[in-house]
């Protein structure tokens, strides 16, 4: 069974269509990367599946179970907004093992252990008695992980939950996420590709509502590998920057990234592409030191996706 | 709903909410007896004050007290009623607790109540503190009126209250701005106060229990407002209804 399922999902904000018709489904015990641009339907889609927002017409599940306003749904699964707000005046103790396992209805004894396990997994039982109103942006949202926690959720949904942390804290944060794969099914939503290429089992690319590819993140490279050609010229940099700007004029050349003499650029994928992009590289009059086929990075076939 | 009305309840303790509603209301209150006491006195004792104006004001006794506290209550209490629960549905939809709350297993009818008992037990702590000091100073200033009906006359008081907190709440669960809420509050206020200006409406609003109150306290034989009182129970019983279907309704 998936953990998470959604079927011709749309969702009209007046005119305009946030989601058009999505289609997604993912594994359990997978950890999903929800990728796309600003504006693509992300959160839109994570608030539907917790129950925050209705969709105009589809339907979504967690774990077998409708998502919606009302559902039992959200017993099985943990939240965390992008920027995740608390009540300033409690201490994560009490929000935690009082307020949260309270509305999960969890014993006592219980809430209390799951309470200091998860405090000290997420590195803030130092100021579990301290009020969270004093929290910087990362200890909120290491709190905000926690929470989605306290009730051994089948699945966690996590929006954008490390666009506003520091690299450190970024770090930490993509770890605690990576360990959370043994224990339930995670389902992120980001648009920090190398993130999603860190942690990520299979990947969704979201457009304007629509879904362009899901598929597990090795399949996804693989299909686009032979999108990517790194040229390291032994040239000046203004001579291949003017070279590359001849290049990025043809119709089979979907992007070039210049790093002083170093090139990589991004092909349509089509046939007969490497053999253009070489008779380009040839006819350059350039010296090459090195020429090679890459593998793209996430980066590259996202942007292929999304801008084609 | 035992869970967030701990919450609530633990809150208003915490934010200061339930110790600001308690002094503003029994300073209030105290004042009632206080005044009427001793503006005499005070109005005496400054200069300037034109001859005879302390003559024109009537002997202080009993039952101007008690007229001047329920005068009191019902002025402040009413604007803490928009003031106070203005934030409480309204903030938390705004500030995004409301969502994280949402998502887990709880019913937005269960959010808007444990709301509204927290508010109401909160305005009943400030009713009773500011009840019992103007009961004291009454008594020790003037005479000891019946305790029973002086008690009667606060629950009607804290009725009448309760019924702008609903709307305010109301108000809250409509909208995401705070000012929205408490202009919803506002706006009834005022449309309470034009029906009441019409007669044949007067002892059917919130308005009426008051009077009815005042009459109680002060030993007065007169007729119960028994429609007002089905009105004021009307009144928050609709808005804890349309608040929640508002709730129900919406994206948070």
């Amino acid at each position: 069974m998936s953990a998470v399922r959604i079927e011709g999902v749309r969702k009209l904000y007046g005119s305009v269509a946030a989601l058009d018709g999505l289609d997604l489904a993912v594994e359990e015990g997978s950890v999903f990367g929800f990728l796309g641009p600003n504006g693509a339907g992300k959160t839109t889609t994570i608030r539907i599946l917790a129950g925050l927002a209705r969709p105009t017409a589809g339907q979504a599940w967690v774990a077998g179970i409708p998502a919606g306003p009302e559902s039992a749904a959200r017993r099985l699964l943990g939240y965390l907004p992008e920027e995740p707000h608390f009540y300033p005046w409690m201490t994560p103790q009490e929000f935690l093992a009082d307020f949260v396992a309270g509305l999960f209805r969890m014993p006592p004894r219980e809430a209390r252990a799951r309470c200091a396990e998860l405090l000290e997994r997420v590195g803030l039982q130092d100021v579990a008695r301290r009020r969270i109103g004093g929290f910087s942006k990362g200890m909120r949202q290491r709190l905000g992980l926690a929470q989605t926690l306290m009730n051994h959720p089948r699945v966690v949904l996590l929006d954008e939950p490390v666009s506003a942390l520091d690299p450190a804290g970024r770090r930490d944060m993509l770890t605690l996420i990576g360990e959370l794969k043994s224990q339930t099914t995670v389902f992120m939503s980001t648009h920090i590709l190398d993130d999603v290429e860190r942690i990520c089992d299979s990947i969704g690319i979201l457009r304007a509502g629509r879904l362009l590819a899901l598929e597990g993140r090795e399949a996804l490279l693989e299909r686009h590998a032979a999108s990517a050609l790194e040229v390291d010229f032994d040239a000046p940099p203004e001579a291949v920057a003017a070279w590359a700007a001849e290049l990025q004029k043809q119709p089979f050349v979907a992007g070039v990234e210049l790093r002083e003499s170093l090139a990589r650029i991004r092909s349509d994928g089509e046939q007969g592409t490497l053999e253009a992009l070489q008779r380009s590289v040839l006819g350059s009059a350039l010296r090459v030191l090195r020429y090679q086929v890459a593998r793209p990075s996430l980066e590259d076939v996202f942007l292929r996706l999304v801008e084609g | 709903m035992i869970t967030l009305l701990k919450k609530e309840l633990l809150e208003a303790w915490r934010s200061y909410r339930l110790l600001v509603v308690a002094a503003v209301l029994t300073s209030f209150g105290l004042l009632g007896p206080l005044s009427v006491k001793y503006m005499p006195d005070l109005l005496g004792a400054l200069p300037n004050v034109p001859q005879g104006l302390a003559d024109l004001m009537p002997p202080p006794n009993a039952s101007l007290a008690v007229a001047e506290y329920v005068e009191n209550i019902a002025l402040f209490g009413a604007i803490l009623a928009l003031l106070v629960p203005m934030g409480a549905l309204a903030g938390e939809k705004a500030s995004g607790t409301a969502a994280l709350v949402l998502s887990k297993p709880v019913g937005r009818g269960a959010f808007l109540m444990a709301k509204f008992l927290a508010h109401s037990a909160t305005f009943a702590a400030g009713v009773l503190l500011a009840g019992l000091g103007a009961y004291y100073y009454t008594g020790l200033l003037f005479e000891w009126l019946d305790a029973t009906r002086f008690m009667a006359l606060n629950a009607l008081l804290l009725l009448d209250l309760i019924a702008y907190m609903s709307i305010t709440l109301f108000g809250g669960a409509l909208f995401r701005s705070q000012l929205a809420a408490a202009g919803t509050g506002f706006g009834f206020l005022v449309g309470l106060g034009v029906l009441g200006a019409v007669p044949s409406l007067g002892n059917y609003l919130p308005a009426a229990l008051v009077r009815w109150g005042l009459g109680l306290a002060q030993g007065a034989v007169g007729q119960p407002a028994w429609p007002a009182l089905a009105t004021t129970v009307g009144l928050v019983l609709a808005a804890l209804l349309l608040g929640w279907c508002a709730l129900r309704r919406q994206e948070i």
